[in-house]
């Protein structure tokens, strides 16, 4: 039954593109039938959707979108704000970023302050000792200039006082060959406890 | 906010948006479902069908190609063709007249009357081929322009303006004794309170 409705409708189709359209501008007649055709057709009243339907659609659009990951959610999810609200927050952000932007130029135009801090650093002080050493040379022979240069003697023999002997001290000390340095290489100790005798 | 705004905003979990297209048009598709069936049930079903398929492909609405309104019509159109041919035959027309709210303002036997034209409307409206009732429904009952239903039914406006006619002359004739006998008149002149 429906494909001959819908074949008769095809050939109704074909032959209503010709249909002139006079019709639409209409005679006293047609225009009278139509608005009662009109008042008519609105007596048929379609009854109103039921509020199971509403609540099957909610419960059906929630399982829909539930499926979304939750970072999409809370992402894409809005929060109505009234305009007022709204004007209000853009006008305290614009102040606090204009008050930020002076304060910050401000602080790079002052001049820096130079602050003088004394610190006492403590140093060990090193005390220099001298030590005096006596060396004695014999003199037993006579030297020339050139002699003076060569002080090689071939003997040297220094000997202690008898009583230094006596007591029993013996200080003998054979210097043949002895020359004494031509260069002196000092060597500060610093006073250590170490040291200390 | 514009439509297409807030079908993003609802394909993205808001259920404000949601509720705000919805209750727009969700009385004009099911009324038409309704007409273009005569079933409350599958008016429901394919209500809840269209709304449902917006939100899961919100990307298939073109703004730019026609309004949102008429993108659910057409959609709710497909959905009861789908389901003509997936039934075999045509829905039989229910009467439901328990369903119908028409207003109380008369007596019972004007409420009566009243009653029986709608019956004998919604009977005349059915009988109507398919293309020429839901053109007519569109047009009489939904109140669309010939160019939104023509983008709706996928036809150019003067195969509307000619189904519109034929259907309208149709009508008349089944109509007719209605008009002609003076029933119409006569109900409203005994009963009119």
């Amino acid at each position: 039954m429906n494909t001959n409705n819908h074949e008769i409708e095809q050939k109704e189709a074909d032959e209503l593109i010709d249909v002139p359209l006079s019709c639409w501008d209409g005679s006293h007649e047609e225009s009278m039938a139509d608005s009662e055709l009109k008042s008519l057709l609105r007596r048929w009243q379609s009854p109103h959707p039921p509020r199971a339907l509403d609540q099957r659609v909610m419960i059906s659009y929630r399982a829909q979108t539930a499926r979304l990951p939750l970072w999409r959610r809370i992402l894409t999810t809005s929060i109505s704000v009234p305009i007022p609200v709204a004007a209000a927050m853009v006008a305290v952000m614009v102040l606090g970023t204009f008050v930020l932007t002076r304060k910050s130029d401000g602080i790079a135009q002052q001049e820096p302050i130079i602050v003088e801090r004394i610190r006492i650093v403590e140093v060990p002080r090193v005390e220099e000792k001298v030590v005096t050493r006596i060396v004695y040379r014999n003199r037993s022979n006579e030297k020339t200039d050139q002699d003076k240069q060569s002080i090689a003697p071939q003997n040297i023999s220094l000997t202690i006082a008898d009583e230094e002997n006596a007591k029993g001290y013996i200080t003998g000390a054979d210097l043949a060959g002895f020359q004494p340095n031509r260069e002196m290489n000092l060597k500060v100790i610093r006073k250590t406890d170490e040291n200390e005798k | 906010m514009t439509e297409d705004n807030l079908l993003k905003k609802a394909s993205r979990g808001d259920e404000t948006a949601f509720l705000l297209l919805y209750e727009r048009h969700r009385d004009g598709l099911y009324r038409f479902i309704y007409r273009l069936s005569g079933s409350a049930e599958l008016a429901e079903d394919i209500t809840h069908d269209c709304f449902l398929s917006l939100i899961r492909q919100p990307e298939r609405f073109d703004p730019k190609r026609a309004s949102l309104r008429t993108y659910l019509y057409a959609a709710a159109r497909n959905l009861a063709i789908k389901h003509f041919r997936h039934a075999g035959c045509e829905v039989e027309i229910e009467d439901s007249p328990e369903e119908l709210q028409s207003p109380d303002k008369y007596e019972p036997l004007q409420k009566l009357l009243d009653e029986e034209l709608s019956d004998k409307v919604r009977q005349a409206i059915a009988q109507l081929p398919p293309l020429q009732r839901e053109a007519l429904i569109l047009f009489e009952y939904e109140d669309l322009s010939l160019a939104e239903i023509a983008a709706i039914v996928g036809a150019d406006t003067s195969a509307v303006k000619a189904r519109l006619h034929r259907a309208r002359a149709r009508l008349r004739r089944l109509l007719g004794p209605y008009f002609k006998s003076g029933f119409l008149v006569a109900s409203l002149e005994v009963y009119q309170p």
